[in-house]
């Protein structure tokens, strides 16, 4: 917070995205407040210079050297190569991961164990009641990992956060 | 003026033409439409390596690497609007991919034979550059944050999206940058 104003707004001000209300009383602010006049000009012309600057370096290195179709002709050689696109479920179904990460984990936290963070896991992270979907893994993983670290120690919990989070669907990572 | 107005101008064609190809690949992927996407793509994704210290050969060798992944794993995207962000973790987990290979290979090199091997050619492309210089006066986050921002031109959502961070954050850090670089070269050159 900078007289009454805070950093949200600063920051809202100068990317010119404040509502005109809110930005005519910053701007009356700065005609009379000299500090905030300077450091609103300052950035001002940062911003400037960062978006030059930036203009001059996509022209001065955008440019390839090489042939641009004699690359393009290289990567559509290896794509025949390699055949179609990978399909977007080629990955894990959800009962897979769980499986995956139910078989990863029993060798060292045993079954039993295993069973009942997950239950929990299940139980607090499932948005609709019981039934887990794949936009609740990532706070799945979270609360498994938590779980998993309370009883066998922070190493697994990290390592199930890590199996658990590359499991998931290409879309989500 | 004039000057600038024309460079803005031919920004926007350039935005436009990118987001035509990028919602023509992502309805359908094939190899007409990955045709017009890698002309479109190919001078950004150049310019991402080169301004992160990648020579111009090896910038080029790294853009064919994301490009086929981008072919690759087409039909995991469905959405045009989540284009930018996906390709540009792509990028970075080639670029981090690179990184560690060099570092294996300078792990298991022979010291001794390297020692009388001439140095590698090529050079920084920024070492000299204003933006080198204002970088080096920012944090390694804010630093990528800004690249990301200024060189990539990237919006804060999709810098967010990439770095797994909210896109308040982001301004925020942005803000906070140019407040550094404001303070740190506010008597010399900027």
């Amino acid at each position: 917070m900078r007289h009454g104003i805070s950093e949200q707004k600063w920051v809202e001000f100068l990317d010119g995205a404040l509502r005109a209300d809110e930005a005519a009383e910053i701007r009356a602010h700065l005609r009379d407040c000299p500090g905030c006049r300077q450091l609103a000009s300052e950035l001002s012309r940062w911003r400037e210079l960062l978006a030059e600057e930036g203009t001059r370096l996509r022209a001065a290195l955008g440019e390839p050297e090489a042939d641009l179709d004699a690359m393009l002709r290289r990567c559509l050689a290896q794509i025949r190569r390699s055949g179609a696109p990978e399909r977007a479920d080629a990955r894990w179904t959800l009962t897979e991961a769980l499986a995956v990460l139910r078989l990863l984990m029993e060798p060292i936290c045993g079954p039993g164990t295993v069973r009942a963070v997950v239950d929990r896991a299940v139980a607090r992270s499932a948005a609709t009641g019981r039934v887990l979907t794949w936009s609740d893994w990532g706070r799945f993983v979270g609360n498994l990992s938590e779980a998993t670290s309370a009883v066998c120690g922070s190493a697994v919990g990290r390592l199930v956060e890590r199996a658990g989070l590359s499991l998931a669907p290409e879309a989500l990572t | 003026m004039p000057g600038r107005q024309v460079a803005a101008s031919a920004a926007t064609a350039r935005a436009r033409d990118e987001q035509e190809a990028v919602e023509r690949f992502v309805r359908q992927p094939g190899e007409e439409s990955y045709r017009e996407l890698f002309h479109v793509l190919a001078p950004r994704l150049i310019c991402y390596f080169r301004a992160r210290g990648c020579g111009l050969e090896l910038a080029e060798d790294l853009l064919q690497e994301v490009m086929l992944t981008v072919y690759r794993r087409s039909r995991m995207l469905r959405h045009a609007e989540l284009f930018r962000p996906w390709l540009y973790k792509i990028v970075r987990n080639v670029l981090l991919q690179h990184l560690r290979r060099l570092r294996r290979e300078v792990a298991t090199v022979d010291l001794e034979a390297a020692a009388h091997e001439p140095s590698r050619p090529e050079a920084d492309p920024l070492a000299g550059s204003r933006f080198r210089q204002w970088m080096a006066a920012l944090a390694p986050d804010e630093r990528e944050i800004m690249t990301l921002r200024y060189v990539d031109e990237l919006e804060y959502h999709e810098i967010a999206d990439i770095m797994g961070i909210p896109a308040g954050t982001v301004q925020w850090k942005v803000f906070n940058a140019k407040r550094k670089l404001a303070q740190r070269f506010r008597n010399g050159q900027g």
